[in-house]
């Protein structure tokens, strides 16, 4: 054979090999006719071990494998699935869970009011990211089979919504201790983990559970959950077909209308300047409420909003957001967009000259233009802003300890009280100064001893109150972003970032 | 023979201790808050308290580094701080990603860039300024750019290959060879361009030696003169050239692996360190050290082979 047949006929076998691949790329691509569910997810799942996850984008991990006690419908509705039912006495320190019957976990285990017992207060005593949601808990006792009482040391407005995410998780009870939790969950949900078929930290396949109780809650054979954190990378794989659902950003939105595939989108996270020091203890100026206005008068949110996130979502000056029972309509408008006003308000606080602040320069997360805007937008009314920049993990730390007197923050928006358990409660994360006072407290016991409309009337006045005394200056809330092909239809969660898998059926 | 084994081997593993503890320092002092990482932005500061004391961190750095190493010493790299997994299993899962691009990378590099090399150094003219150019091209191209092309155009339009992910092996080797198709491509095109240029300028350097017109004057068959005197005289450049890009190969697959989100210790790097996973982040890193030490060492060894005064060095 001569060298330059040799060639072709190498040639020949790289192209037939490279047609075969690509052939068997082509055949690994999603369908619906198998029933199998591929999508995305942008956040990374440390371990199957409830106790060890933070609820949100997570509990679309967990939520194949285990049953919760409580589940959260797309129209926030609290509806059953372990607890049957659920009843507060009447001082609210006491609720009684009904459970349901004839539920087995996949390792054959029968499930009982013992091992939500046995769950419920590991998850409070493990040093973990949902003890502090279990906090208010004294004691969970099994009162029969079938009947849980949990015991409160004061009435907690989130407890419910608690019980319908991660802290409600319940785990076999004999996978509970095991070494290989974190890799081998043991539930009682609607699939099963895949482990042949799993790459923590990559890929997590389901399979479903035959014996499962609710067949509506298991609509597909497989489920396939990619862990895939850079935003490009899921988009690459939606427009690729290699998954069919997934989260993205605002600056994604055009790309994907021109691909064809269908934007669902929600108000979602609020952005703000969070006022921390609200004594004036480091910056004496933010002491004064007149200066604390002036910091939301200073600030264009309708600016910002159309100019960094496409104009999707809504300029406003409060905390909470639409769906929550602390919204009120009108607050959108409280502080418009007013840098006369602000000086002004500096000017009669005795801040004529402005003063100055320093802030943690979270702008690889919140974006350059962002922080760039908004210390502009300070400084022409005389507030002289030093940005720090620290390891982010350090920064945090450094927030959420009190060392900076305030801070430009993103975060969901979710229940009024997970609102006001991140920024209002005097032990709050995002109240690390532990303001208060008797308004707020009084309110707060309000919220904590009332239901439904006289509580949702305290959440209200809060909200108006925190508004009055700008204990934080919002610009916006905006878009959250969820893609989905034609193959599958999906409901999107309110005051979540990723619908719940439930929310996910085969296109008909 | 072995004592220039010996002094290799030896520098190899100064290399791994004088990373380790550096990188060990660097983590700590960072001060990287991992409690904060695995509690979430709702924990009080005494659960970051509680935290940190769980894991050790509130123990000095050296104590710290002295279990590391007597635990490494033992074969026990520890736990992930986050995943619970140990990190010998979590590193190991990972590395044959890693390895199978960065190694395909090697082969794939080391033959077309002897083809291209060879050809351009033979042929000349025409042949030899286009592939300069070309040459040029791909090393100046940065690999994450290629990598954004080559998904746009071979993934999303064409769809002949998948856009991100890995398949394993075992599990369906074609799929295996189609995920890492893209990948490869992406990181070896800067590896084949200065790989055939060195090989390209040894070659032409060489062709003009004494002993290289000697054997032409006895009539020693072109392709043989090419094949056992030249290309044998001119690979230690080339090699050498490959050595330094499985280093920079190895970082190459950080970005890679990122793009295609590919399971590799690239990715596992990126995403602990971010976390101050120092358990995991220690991981990674003696296992890239050693096997850059592994690498260089057999690099050294095709050296000496193909080169006899190198082993005199």
């Amino acid at each position: 054979m001569s060298g330059q047949r040799r060639m072709k006929s190498g040639a020949v076998a790289i192209v037939a090999a490279t047609l075969m691949l690509s052939g068997c790329a082509g055949q690994t691509g999603t369908g619906a006719e198998t029933e199998t569910l591929t999508i995305a997810n942008p956040s990374a799942l440390p371990g199957f071990d409830p106790a060890t996850v933070t609820s949100g984008s997570l509990d679309q991990y967990l939520q194949p494998v285990y049953d919760t006690l409580i589940r959260r419908t797309a129209d926030l509705e609290l509806v059953p699935m372990l607890a049957t039912e659920w009843n507060y006495d009447d001082s609210l320190t006491t609720l009684t869970l009904e459970l349901r019957d004839e539920v087995s976990f996949t390792d054959g285990v029968a499930f009982n009011a013992e091992a939500v017992v046995e769950n419920l207060l590991r998850t409070r005593d493990a040093n973990g990211p949902q003890a502090s949601s279990l906090a208010s808990v004294e004691a969970v006792t099994a009162v029969d089979d079938d009947t849980v009482e949990i015991a409160l040391s004061a009435p907690d407005p989130g407890l419910l919504v608690a019980l319908s995410g991660t802290v409600g998780t319940i785990v076999s009870p004999g996978a509970l201790d095991s070494d290989t939790l974190a890799t081998t969950p043991v539930g009682s949900g609607p699939y099963v983990l895949d482990a042949a078929n799993t790459l923590a930290g990559d890929t997590y396949t389901y399979t479903a559970n035959p014996d499962y109780w609710d067949p509506d809650l298991a609509l597909y054979d497989t489920i396939v959950i990619k862990t895939l954190e850079d935003v490009t990378a899921r988009m690459n794989a939606i427009r690729s077909g290699q998954i069919q659902a997934t989260m993205v950003e605002i600056p994604q939105i055009a790309e994907a209308e021109s691909s064809g595939l269908n934007v669902h989108t929600q108000l979602l996270n609020f952005t703000g300047l969070v006022i921390f020091d609200r004594e004036g203890a480091v910056v004496p100026a933010l002491g004064d409420v007149r200066v604390r206005q002036a910091v939301n008068y200073a600030i264009d949110g309708e600016a910002l909003l159309s100019t960094l996130r496409e104009g999707r979502g809504v300029a406003t000056s409060q905390l909470f957001g639409e769906d929550s029972e602390a919204f009120v309509a009108d607050l959108d408008g409280a502080y418009p967009y007013d840098p006369e006003r602000a000086e002004e308000l500096l000017a009669a606080a005795g801040y004529a000259e402005g003063f100055e602040v320093t802030l943690p320069d979270f702008s690889v997360i919140f974006g350059e233009s962002l922080f760039a805007a908004v210390t502009e937008q300070l400084q022409a009314v005389g507030i002289r802003v030093t940005l720090e920049a620290l390891p982010i993990p350090d920064m945090i730390g450094k927030t959420m300890s009190g060392g900076y007197a305030i801070a430009l923050n993103s975060n969901y928006q979710g229940t009024a009280w997970q609102s006001v358990a991140q920024y209002v409660l005097p032990e709050a994360a995002f109240n690390p100064f532990h303001s208060s006072d008797d308004e707020v407290a009084s309110l707060l016991e309000a919220i904590r001893t009332s239901t439904d409309a006289d509580q949702a009337a305290a959440f209200q006045s809060l909200n108006e109150h925190l508004v009055e005394e700008a204990w934080i200056a919002p610009f916006f809330r905006e878009d959250g972003v969820y893609l989905s092909d034609d193959s599958v239809t999906v409901a999107l969660q309110p005051q979540a970032q990723v619908p719940s898998i439930y929310n996910f059926s085969p296109a008909k | 023979m072995f004592v220039y084994l010996a002094k290799r081997l030896g520098a190899g593993v100064v290399l791994l201790v004088a990373t380790v503890s550096i990188v060990f320092v660097m983590l700590s002092l960072s001060g990287a808050n991992v409690a904060r990482t695995i509690l979430g932005g709702n924990a009080t500061e005494d659960q970051v308290q509680a935290k940190m004391a769980e894991l050790g961190l509130d123990q000095p750095i050296p104590v710290q580094f002295q279990q590391w190493v007597l635990g490494a010493l033992r074969g026990d790299l520890g736990t992930s701080y986050l995943t619970q997994q140990e990190v010998a299993d979590a590193v190991m899962q990972r590395a044959g990603v890693t390895l199978s691009i960065v190694l395909i990378s090697i082969v794939v590099s080391g033959l077309l860039a002897v083809v291209l090399g060879v050809t351009a150094a033979v042929k000349r003219g025409w042949v030899d300024r286009l592939l300069q150019v070309v040459a040029v091209f791909g090393t100046a191209l940065p690999g994450f750019w290629v990598a954004l092309v080559l998904i746009t155009v071979f993934a999303v339009t064409l769809r002949w290959f998948p856009a991100t992910g890995y398949v394993r092996p075992d599990q369906d080797l074609l799929g295996w060879a189609s995920s890492l198709m893209l990948p490869v491509a992406a990181i070896s095109i800067a590896g084949i361009s200065g790989a055939a240029m060195q090989l390209r300028s040894a070659m032409i350097d060489l062709g003009h030696r004494e002993y290289v017109r000697t054997l032409r004057s006895r009539a020693i068959p072109p392709r043989r003169l090419l094949l056992i005197h030249l290309l044998r005289n001119a690979a230690p450049a080339a090699l050498t050239v490959l050595s330094l890009q499985f280093v920079g190969m190895l970082s190459g697959a950080v970005v890679v692996e990122e793009i295609f989100a590919l399971p590799g210790i690239g990715r596992l790097a990126v995403s602990s360190t971010a976390s101050g996973d120092i358990p995991m982040v220690m991981g990674v890193v003696t296992l890239m050290v050693t096997m850059v030490v592994i690498v260089n060492l057999l690099l050294d060894l095709a050296n000496a082979w193909l080169n006899p005064k190198v082993k005199t060095r």
